[in-house]
């Protein structure tokens, strides 16, 4: 799922500043099981920039909804009374933010979530990215482990000088993604494969302004 | 002084409109002839909450005092506990909210606002249940009472060293000032006739007991000594100077035979045979019953049949029986069979027939009251209508001997008939589903659960008690009330999943204790009911706020929240020390200008409820938890400290300021809690008033 992390009271509270009618809106799927944007994040940010306002002696109305997803316009079909509000304050992912920017085009629309990674849900409240979105996936050479997103460096042929004990040299007890690597072939009895050089990935897939047509 | 913003009844209307379209009941109240809301009053023991609990109590269980004593508790045999460590002591519980408030102040008398009367034969346990439902319904009602005192079997029957005439008494008194009026001494078809009061008032309820006890016309029957059970248990009750002979033969092997055995005892006899035609496991008295009177050393002789009463002079000498092969025949109809061959004597100076009672019909002799070829009142047990139209009939006169909490139920249904009937002018079947327990606890739910051992009540010793009739069982202290009432595990009133709003994301999954929560075929959390002990842990976390807990609803937090617009709020559990949280308790008050929101479980306090409190104005908010060791739960305490320092952050950003909610997390003494929340409230006087709020509050 897409991870993303809530933004400062402060940032959210300057984006809005010249605004006293705002909609809240949340995402029902990535970032509600993430913890973070869903109808409590709503809630709870939004009551939080009505008494932040409060303090500065201004009044903020702050409308709260949840939908399903913002990355469909179906689902944002579901956002209602926006002819109430000034501005939109979304707590979706980067994707979600700008669907409700399209969906409201004369409404300008703020970010609630800084979108971080996509990553797995190790338990309550846990995240760990897995995933660059590459576009090349590799996995099938590398023990099912990605060596793009999980090694400081994304090394294609691992490990670096920076291993240490199976941590990374970046620290903060990161676990070093070629050690796992080489651990899980080896528990396969695939480290012959390991020997293989992995040839350079094409980058370019990686590249901007990306899209997918499944249609024909 | 602390508030309680919430009241009995918000907490079982709660309740009452939250359950009634679930499938399933606590198995407790299920369980329980009356099917009192065991868990409510429970539970406002447990929060110290005395005065709502006994009113929850009487809600159903008409006669508090009494049957907290005498209840056979069939509750406590379904309480899930005992399949952890032994079932939650809910008759203690309710002698306990009873006996705690003996002295406060009567109720008002309930506004008449029916225009209807009802008059009611006999003020027993039926009688007075029907009394009170009809008086709570705005009815003029008045009891008529042959005895000088209202209470019938267990006022004249039940002993004293069970139930204290004064816990009687208490228990009337507080049915009489609803508004009731109550005639003692007037018997019907002496002082009364029954066909006047069937004409003067616009109901009649007939609930006369049994009174009269019966013999059995062995030889001898009749000789000087032959006793019978009810006017034993009479004299021994209301004669302080009752003596009976050395050596007494009790007669049967139900409670009163019991009653009667071990009233002799304290009579003064030195030696006591119980003997009944049952074996040992067919008994029909209370197993507990057979215990007490064993340890009073009383003989139990079980599986003997009365065969002749041996009398010299006109007085009984002895009494001999027959061995009692069986006692019901193969179709379980009684027809005992005996061998003849085996005799037992016992020499007796008093033989006392405790085999069974029978209705005193003379009142009714010759009235418009149609009574069958056995002197039974001719009655239908699903509208609780005689022959007459406006004449009702209830208890055992018309059930049959049985349990108190069973007369009980059956005059609910009489109240209930008797207001439909005057209500609508036509009487209808009063049908009460059965409800639907829960099942049981599964394994893993039993592992996780923390071990509280059962509170037991003191008894005196058996030597002692057997003595006098002084009340041999005592009751709870406060400490013990509430830790007891702390066990109770809130069955079947936990999470439910507002399944539109759940992403399946697991949070409830992996935070609950005890393996309620789980994903359905559907895709969406649901919770095994088995399983959840409405911590309320899932709700304070789901992200999609899509947990609803019975027991814990924020409708109800956020009423006793928004009760408080100044000074500090304080959030924990409900089972925190009496004398800091328990605004009745006499020890000591909770500080003045705190106003305590109690959960259900500190792990249950929601960043929101800390939000909402700062937001009314409040000057601070303070969280307490019971330490690990002491939580019912499981690490109540670190999630309450783990929301409270993310308001506390939050509170930051707002420019409100963290130090507006403080962490305190348990106390070992109520000084320590003065100390914390008068540190606390200086600190919240050196950062002056809620920004929110312009004035403060000292």
């Amino acid at each position: 799922m897409i991870v993303a992390e809530p933004k400062s009271l402060d940032e959210i509270e300057a984006m809005v500043d010249g605004y006293d009618r705002v909609l809240m809106v949340g995402c029902g799927t990535c970032v509600e099981v993430c913890l973070t944007g869903g109808e409590r994040s709503v809630n709870l940010t939004a009551t939080a920039l009505r008494l932040a306002r409060k303090v500065d002696g201004r009044d903020i109305e702050v409308g709260e909804q949840t939908v399903i997803r913002q990355c469909d316009f179906e689902y944002l079909d579901e956002v209602k009374d926006t002819d109430k509000y000034q501005a939109i304050v979304s707590l979706a992912c980067g994707v979600g933010i700008q669907g409700i920017a399209r969906k409201f085009p004369d409404l300008p629309v703020f970010p609630g979530v800084n979108t971080t990674f996509m990553g797995f849900n190790e338990e309550y409240g846990y995240y760990t990215e897995m995933c660059k979105g590459c576009g090349e996936c590799i996995l099938h050479l590398t023990g099912g482990v990605c060596p793009v997103a999980r090694c400081a460096k994304s090394l294609l042929n691992g490990p670096c000088g920076g291993t240490n004990n199976g941590k990374c040299e970046i620290g903060n007890d990161k676990d070093c993604g070629w050690v796992l690597i080489y651990n899980k072939m080896e528990q396969l009895g695939t480290l012959d494969k390991f020997m293989e050089i992995n040839m350079p990935k094409n980058y370019g897939k990686a590249g901007n302004i990306r899209s997918m047509d499944l249609r024909k | 002084m602390a508030s309680e913003a919430t009241n009995v009844n918000s907490q079982s209307e709660a309740f009452e409109t939250w359950i009634k379209d679930q499938p399933l009941k606590p198995p407790c109240a299920s369980a329980c002839p009356v099917n009192a809301d065991i868990q409510s009053f429970v539970s406002l023991v447990a929060q110290g909450r005395f005065k709502e609990s006994l009113e929850a109590v009487r809600e159903r269980c008409t006669l508090p005092g009494s049957l907290g004593r005498i209840c056979h508790h069939p509750c406590e045999g379904e309480c899930r506990r005992n399949d952890v460590e032994g079932a939650v002591n809910i008759r203690a519980i309710k002698r306990f909210a009873s006996d705690v408030c003996a002295d406060e102040p009567a109720s008002d008398a309930v506004p008449k606002t029916r225009g209807k009367r009802v008059a009611i034969i006999g003020g027993g346990v039926a009688g007075l249940t029907a009394a009170y439902d009809l008086a709570k319904d705005g009815f003029d009602v008045t009891i008529y009472e042959q005895n000088d005192a209202c209470g019938g079997a267990i006022y004249t029957g039940v002993p004293k060293y069970r139930l204290p005439k004064e816990v009687v008494a208490r228990d009337v008194a507080a049915i009489e000032s609803l508004g009731v009026t109550i005639k003692t001494n007037t018997a019907i078809g002496r002082d009364v006739a029954f066909d006047d009061l069937a004409k003067d008032y616009d109901a009649v309820l007939i609930a006369i007991g049994l009174t009269v006890s019966r013999g059995i016309p062995i030889p001898g029957h009749d000789a000087d000594g032959v006793l019978l059970a009810l006017p034993v248990l009479k004299e021994a009750n209301f004669n302080d100077n009752a003596v009976i002979g050395k050596r007494v033969v009790v007669i049967g092997g139900g409670n009163v035979a019991f009653d009667v055995a071990r009233s002799a005892k304290r009579m003064g006899a030195e030696e006591v045979s119980l003997c009944c035609l049952e074996c040992e496991d067919e008994i029909p008295a209370f197993s507990w019953e057979l215990g007490e009177a064993r340890e009073e050393g009383i003989i139990i002789n079980p599986s003997w049949g009365p065969k002749e009463i041996r009398v010299e002079d006109g007085k009984v000498s002895a009494i001999s029986f027959k061995r009692c092969s069986r006692v019901f025949d193969e179709k379980g109809i009684f027809n005992p069979a005996y061998d003849e061959n085996e005799i037992l004597g016992i020499e007796a100076d008093n033989v006392v027939f405790a085999i069974g009672q029978g209705a005193d019909m003379n009142g009714f002799t010759g009235t418009s009251l149609e009574v069958d070829e056995r002197g039974r009142i001719e009655w239908d047990a699903l509208t609780l209508k005689t022959n007459l139209p406006n004449v009702f009939a209830s208890g055992e006169v018309v059930t049959g001997p049985g349990s108190a909490v069973a007369a009980m139920r059956n005059a609910h249904h009489a109240a209930t008939a008797i207001e439909r009937f005057l209500t609508t002018g036509t009487a209808g079947a009063v049908v009460v589903p059965e409800p639907l327990a829960i099942g049981r606890l599964p394994r893993h739910t039993v592992d996780a659960i923390v071990r509280r051992e059962k509170n037991h009540v003191p008894v005196v010793d058996p030597a002692e008690r057997v003595k006098s009739f002084v009340e041999a069982e005592g009751g709870f202290d406060i400490d013990m009330a509430i830790y007891e009432a702390g066990r109770c595990m809130n069955c079947g009133r936990g999470a439910e999943i507002i399944a539109e709003k759940c992403a399946a994301c697991l949070t409830c999954v992996r935070v609950c204790p005890f393996g309620a929560p789980y994903i359905t075929e559907a895709r969406v959390a649901g919770f095994n009911w088995d399983s959840c002990q409405s911590c309320g842990i899932c709700a304070a976390e789901c992200p999609g706020m899509a947990i609803h807990v019975g027991f814990n609803d924020d409708t109800l937090i956020n009423e006793r929240i928004d009760a408080a617009t100044s000074g500090i709020v304080a959030f924990g559990c409900q089972l925190g020390k009496p004398e800091i949280y328990n605004p009745v308790s006499k020890a000591t008050s909770a500080p003045p200008g705190l106003n305590f929101v109690k959960l259900m479980c500190a792990s249950r306090l929601d960043m929101r409820h800390i939000l909402r409190a700062i937001e009314n104005g409040v000057d601070g908010v303070a969280v307490m938890a019971c330490p690990d060791d002491k939580c019912r739960y499981r690490k109540g305490v670190n999630w309450a400290e783990v929301r409270a320092n993310r308001v506390k952050r939050l509170l930051d950003e707002i420019g409100i300021g963290g130090e507006r909610v403080e962490f305190m997390g348990s106390f070992a003494t109520p000084e320590e809690a003065r100390q914390a929340i008068g540190a606390f409230r200086a600190a919240l006087a050196e950062l002056g008033p809620n920004p929110l709020n312009k004035v403060m509050v000292k």
